[in-house]
């Protein structure tokens, strides 16, 4: 069946379409030719695929051959079963008849006779001419066709259909269709069977040597073909597929020798898209197929289906893997190829399923996902290409001009070198090659690395251990005595075509080749081997090269950036930015390198971005950009220390220091988060009071290798409870120097507002530059210090308190202090948690109050006495004798010492109160408003204290102190003796709170009394000294007499009071209350007089009256009791005792006082009553009263106004309170309104 | 031979590399390594096309090329562990069972 292959071949090629048969029996095809041929392409058919389902194929081509046409007539019959697909698959049958006889006598027989072969798909067009007004003949039309219809079609299937030329048949183009439709899928299953069959068994003798993988592809691929024409792409493409598949492993059995193809000139230009390449028949070898050119032919068949089926997706992403495996069968066969032919392939192949797929993709009309990795297969095509193509510029001396980056040593390094049998030697004819000078690159800031290498092992050595010439022997030699290029350092000078020596060629079959050589062998050996004079084109010179190379590169990095792996499309972008930048472009180098450092930056690949961060800031350097350069300059100092030399990271910072304070025309902006960082201390917030200012503390940590200024320095608070507060800077004084490592700053901090407040933002500046950063450096040991932390602190670096009472100012003691007596007046002064170092009093007195400046102030540490009363003494000798001071006071105030700054001290203020009205006494037993009041002896001191760090806090508070007379006097007569002397009770109520001592006491009387006796006032000597404790009294008596004589001349001479003298002694303690005023001295003798103070108090002494003239007597009330509302009388009885001469009345007024409220009265309330002067005249008074409320009720009082109450006797005395019971259920009475 | 191991943060970011090779050529590993996380963010992004390794936490070959392969395997917390090695003729299981180490 091998035979068939050039006639299968010639058959496939001459047949494009599906074949309907049209047997004209009624020689009727050139009337209805045109109306049949205009309704192909049918518009849609539905056929059966190969799993026998219905599909729907759109415009199914199709050609209309009449059976005497010769294609069709001289065919074998077996050629006509291999061979199917180009068969006829259907056939119309045009007939037409106007008279029934004729019909059953021949046109009957001869139509069976047509379709008596059961194999074909036939269908009768009845073609009625009977114009459309005869309707003789239109009748007779229809009669022969339903006579047809009821000959030839049946129930199952209906094979007629009727055309009437001259009528309108609409409907008839469409069951034509419809039949023919049906006849194609009728036979196209037939066939799909047939072939199916044959397939199968000749699969079934797959490992018998008879088989033969012709045959087989011809089977298969007359199926495929078939399904191609009747526009079932899919099914056709599963065919090439399972041939494809089939094919593999039969080549892939093993022991079979075959030839592997490729050695043809042009066959290194790939063949992915051009099935018809190259004819079947020239690569057919021992009943199957050369491998090279057979499965390029595979895919193209597939390609071309898959682009019908408007898959250019697929057909990118099927390439590319098949070029991955199709360059791994290259590479088992290398050493047959032609020199580097599977390189020239990898690249030609990519290149055109690249651009063809381009051509046929249209964006948008997949979904996103398919598109995105239809980009991401395009990018990997052009990748792969570029690799190649940079492999077979190395080998020609570009090496130099590739650009030694991690892509470009990733891609090249791990790539074998070619493996050709032999490698090629320098062809004689060498010497006319172009020289070839590249300077070698040298980094800026003179950074000095290894490059990185494009070589997997040095070439010079593989190139001569594949000459079959040469055993490679001492490496020395090999290398040219050129021992740099053994680390590596020197490769790019040796890259170079530099050949100086064209003559030394000639004998180069002997000795290892030099470099130079082995380039230029390469070029011969490639010109041979590249057929396609564009890509050769790209080799011709360096300007070529780096043409293509950077079209590659763009390519590649677009088609990855429409992908998801952007990544790779950026690294793409650094390699295009390197070829800029060698040509001067370096605005567009410095944009692409600016997205290549952005992405490494953002996920921290720092050794990548240290290699590429350097070009960067060269392009901003040489085009101007100096914020650019700066910033990149303060990112390469923020690198990780052991990515560059020490020295190396100095010239970053020269560069930034030269920027900085030289050649910045304007003040640039900086970021330097990376490289400054900053913290609070560790520990706890600075805490201040309100309105207080403080002095915060830093720590900076510098990244620079060096020391560096800054001329200033801010820092901004962030409130962190209110964020509109806005943020508040605090700026050093003066320029500070950064070491490197860390360091502690402190900045005086004004006062801030209430609130706890973090790290905002550091700026400063270093020349004109203006710096920022935001980053916070974790607080932490020193050996962390360069670890940097991304979260912002939550931790507040300074807390500033609510305003709260930071000091107290009060009285030391709330008992009352000695009037006119210089006294201690104690002001507590007490710090809440606050310092008062440096803070001043200012003391001023109100009046009636002054200071008593003869004596200087005294300040010690307070104890509370109250809480602490036994160890009082104690403590205060034990702590007092260091911390006790005498204070001066200077226009009112004094400078507290520093002792006092954060405990409570009491300050002794010496002060004397002023009054200088005399005491007076009043009479005992009477509750009398003349008794001093507590507000006479009240003084006030408003005190003012200026305290915190710079007197920027004040307190003002008044106190109030209360002074006092030692006693206060009350006076009686205690009794009348029968001569007429009076002893006079005058007794001492203690006011303070310490202990009085009298000493002496004596009575200076008025005018009308005498001291009785011949004394001198004073009471007996023996009584004193009388202790009267404090909160006590005491009594002294006078015997006093009624003085019966004065003369004008003594009443003039007395005074109108008594006046009572006492000389005493206070024994008090200043922190309780009055004690012994400072003037008097406490170290003299007990009974020295100086020590003893007076005390005078006024006394009013009035005769007394012993005898009344009257007596009132209450008579006694009813004894049934007083009820509410009940009617009784009240009376009173008056009795003269005694006539007064002055008086001369004998009448009494009276006057009757109650309360409304309890009663209700009847009669007179007052008046004047008739009295006789006689001793013992009596009347009654009586008065009508109605009690008004139940309970214990004052009566009503009798009162006589004219009379003194000392001249009246009340006997028996009248109650209180009387008894009045509520009135009884029954009756009723009045109540007052 | 494996010539490098790297892991790599939630956020892509190295946290260990090591290279295996005797020439200073560190840097071209790192870029391997970098931009083979690509196809870890396409697999992780696109659950759809892993399938059946939906759930499973070693992702395979990454990054077939022709002269190396680079392994990876994902952990839950997003922590990439990447395999690069030239050897070609490697098993998957194999790998599998460096991952589990």
């Amino acid at each position: 069946m091998a035979n068939f292959l050039a006639q299968f071949l010639s058959i496939k090629n001459s047949c494009e379409r599906v074949v309907i048969a049209v047997e004209d029996v009624s020689d009727l095809w050139p009337l209805v030719k045109k109306g049949f041929e205009e309704r192909v392409p049918f518009k849609r058919a539905t056929l059966n695929n190969k799993t026998r389902n219905a599909v729907f194929v759109d415009n199914l081509p199709a050609e209309f051959i009449l059976t005497t046409d010769a294609r069709l007539r001289s065919r074998f019959p077996q050629e006509q079963l291999l061979f199917s697909f180009r068969e006829p698959y259907a056939t119309v049958i045009l007939v037409t008849c106007e008279d029934l006889d004729e019909f059953k006598t021949i046109l009957k027989p001869r139509l069976k006779l047509i379709v008596q072969n059961d194999e074909r798909e036939w269908f009768i067009v009845f073609v009625s001419r009977a114009p459309p007004h005869n309707d003789q003949a239109t009748k007779m039309a229809k009669k022969v066709y339903a006579r047809l219809e009821v000959d030839f079609s049946s129930k199952k299937r209906e094979r007629c259909c009727k055309l009437d030329i001259n009528g309108p048949e609409a409907s008839f183009w469409e069951d034509l269709e419809s039949k023919i439709t049906e006849c194609v899928r009728n036979t196209l299953d037939r066939r799909i069977q047939f072939y199916e069959e044959e397939i199968r068994k000749l699969s079934e003798q797959r490992f018998k040597p008879v088989w033969s993988f012709c045959n087989f592809f011809i089977l298969k691929e007359s199926l495929a073909f078939m399904f191609e024409m009747a526009h079932l792409h899919e099914d056709s493409l599963r065919e090439y597929d399972e041939l494809e598949l089939c094919y593999l492993e039969t080549v892939n059995i093993a022991g079979k020798h075959r030839d592997f193809g490729g050695m043809e000139h042009g066959d290194d230009q790939a063949a992915l898209l051009s099935p018809a390449k190259k004819p079947l028949t020239q690569i057919v070898q021992d009943d199957s197929f050369r491998e090279f050119e057979f499965r390029q032919y595979l895919f193209a068949c597939q390609a071309k289906l898959l682009f019908k089926l408007n898959r250019p997706f697929e057909v990118a992403s099927r390439g590319h893997s098949f070029v991955i495996s199709f360059s791994k069968a290259l590479a088992l066969h290398e050493s047959m190829l032609p020199f580097c032919l599977r390189e020239v392939w990898i690249i030609t192949s990519c290149l055109s399923l690249a651009d063809a797929t381009a051509a046929h993709y249209s964006s948008g009309t997949v979904a996103p996902d398919i598109e995105k990795e239809y980009y991401r297969v395009r990018g990997e095509l052009y990748s792969l290409c570029r690799a190649k193509f940079m492999r077979l510029a190395y080998l020609l001396g570009y090496g130099a001009a590739i650009e030694r980056s991690p892509v470009n040593s990733a891609s090249l390094s791990m790539l074998p070198w070619p493996k050709p049998a032999i490698w090629p030697s320098v062809p004689s004819d060498a010497s006319s090659e172009i020289l070839l000078q590249v300077t070698p690159r040298v980094k800026h800031f003179g950074i000095q690395r290894k490059p990185l290498p494009l070589e997997p092992t040095f070439l010079l050595r593989e190139a001569n251990r594949r000459r079959a010439s040469l055993s490679v022997g001492n490496v020395s030699e090999i290398f040219d005595g050129r021992t740099g290029f053994m680390d590596g350092s020197g490769s790019s000078a040796a890259m170079s075509r530099t050949n100086s020596t064209p003559g030394s060629f000639e004998s180069s079959i002997d000795r290892p080749m030099k470099l130079a050589e082995i380039f230029v062998a390469a070029e011969h050996a490639l010109q041979k081997t590249i057929s396609d004079p564009g890509l050769w084109t790209s080799f011709s010179s360096l300007d070529e090269f780096e043409q293509k190379y950077l079209e590659l590169s763009k390519y590649a990095a677009e088609n990855y950036h429409n992908s998801w792996w952007k990544r790779h499309g950026v690294v793409l972008d650094g390699e295009i930015a390197a070829v800029c930048f060698k040509h001067g472009n370096y605005d567009l180098a410095a944009k692409s390198y600016e997205k290549v450092c952005a992405l490494y930056s953002s996920e921290g690949w720092e050794d990548l971005l240290a290699d590429v961060l350097p070009n960067l800031a060269e392009c901003q350097k040489i085009l101007n950009d100096q914020a650019g350069y700066l910033s990149s300059c303060v990112r390469l100092l923020s690198l990780d220390k052991s990515l560059f030399l020490s020295k190396e990271r100095q010239a970053f910072q020269s560069e930034v220091v030269r920027l900085a304070h030289g050649e910045l025309e304007h003040p640039v902006p900086l970021d330097v988060s990376s490289l400054i960082t900053f913290s609070g201390n560790s520990g706890p917030p600075l805490e201040l009071c309100d309105g207080d200012p403080g002095i915060l503390s830093v720590i900076l940590w510098s990244g620079f290798p060096d020391d560096i200024t800054l001329e200033s320095l801010s820092l901004t608070l962030n409130a962190t409870s209110n964020a509109d507060e806005g943020v508040k800077a605090i700026r050093s004084s003066g320029a500070t120097i950064l070491n490197p490592g860390r360091n502690t700053i402190t900045l005086s901090l004004p006062p801030q507002k209430t609130g706890s407040y973090v790290l905002g933002v550091l700026t400063g500046q270093i020349g004109h530059l203006r710096f920022r950063s935001h980053r916070f450096a974790r607080g932490g040991p020193a050996e962390s210090d360069d670890l940097m932390s991304y979260e912002k602190p939550t931790r507040p670096i300074l807390k500033v308190h609510k305003p709260r009472a930071l000091v107290d100012l009060a009285a030391a003691v709330s008992s009352a202090l000695l009037m006119n007596e210089p006294q201690w007046l104690g002001i507590i002064v007490k710090p809440l948690d606050y310092s008062l170092k440096g803070a001043v009093l200012h003391i001023d007195t109100g009046p009636g109050l002054k200071i008593e400046e003869s004596q200087p102030i005294e300040m010690e540490i307070y104890t509370d006495t109250s809480k602490n009363a036994d160890g009082l003494n104690d403590n205060k000798n034990n702590t007092s004798a260091a911390m006790e001071r005498q204070v001066t006071l200077k226009d009112g105030s004094l400078e507290l010492p520093d002792w006092a700054s954060n405990i409570t001290s009491v300050l002794w203020v010496p002060v004397r109160a002023i009054n200088d009205g005399l005491a007076r006494g009043t009479s005992a037993g009477t509750v009398s408003p003349e008794r001093p009041s507590v507000v006479d002896g009240l003084r006030t001191v408003a005190l003012k204290l200026e305290f915190g760090v710079s007197h920027n806090q004040t307190f003002d508070r008044t106190i109030a102190v209360h002074f006092t007379n030692p006693f206060h006097i009350s006076t009686r007569v205690a009794d009348k003796c029968s001569d007429g002397i009076l002893l006079l009770q005058v007794i001492l109520h203690s006011q303070v709170k310490a202990c009085l001592t009298i000493h002496d006491a004596w009575l200076d009387l008025q005018d009308g009394f005498a001291h009785a006796g011949k004394t001198d006032g004073r009471p007996t000597f023996a009584f004193f000294p009388l202790v009267v404790p404090s909160a006590s009294k005491a009594g002294i008596l006078f015997s006093i007499s009624l003085k019966a004589t004065t003369t004008e001349e003594e009443v003039k001479a007395m005074n109108p009071d008594s006046i009572l003298n006492i000389r005493y002694k206070i024994d008090g303690n200043r922190n309780l209350g009055s004690h012994t005023p400072m003037s008097v001295g406490t170290s003299g003798f007990e009974d020295d007089v100086s020590q003893l103070l007076t005390f005078k108090s006024a006394i009013v002494l009035q005769r007394p009256v012993l005898e009344p003239c009257l007596a009132v007597g209450f008579l006694p009330l009813p004894s049934g009791g007083l009820r509410v509302g009940q009617l009784f009388t009240m009376k009173w009885r008056v009795e003269r005792l005694k006539y007064l001469e002055e008086e001369n009345n004998d009448e009494v007024q009276y006057e009757v006082n109650a309360s409304s409220e309890h009663w209700m009265i009847a009669g007179r309330k007052q008046g004047h009553v008739p009295l006789s002067i006689k001793q013992g005249s009596r009347i009654e008074i009586s008065i009508l009263c109605v009690p008004l409320t139940a309970g214990y009720v004052r009566p009503p009082q009798l009162e006589l106004p004219n009379i003194g109450e000392a001249n009246i006797s009340c006997n028996p005395a009248g109650p209180h309170l009387v008894c009045v019971f509520p009135p009884p259920l029954s009756s009723s009475y009045c109540i007052p309104a | 031979m494996i010539v490098c191991i790297a892991v790599v943060g939630h956020q892509n970011n190295p946290l260990y590399i090591q290279s295996f090779t005797e020439a200073d050529d560190a840097l071209k590993l790192h870029h391997i390594v970098h931009c083979s996380l690509d196809v870890v963010d396409e697999r992780v992004n696109n659950p759809k096309k892993s399938g059946p390794m939906l759930n499973e936490t070693f992702l395979g070959l990454l990054y077939p090329t022709e002269n190396y392969k680079v392994y990876g395997y994902l952990t839950n917390t997003k922590v990439k562990f990447i395999l690069v090695t030239t050897d070609l003729d490697v098993r998957d299981a194999d790998v599998r069972n460096v991952s589990a180490y």
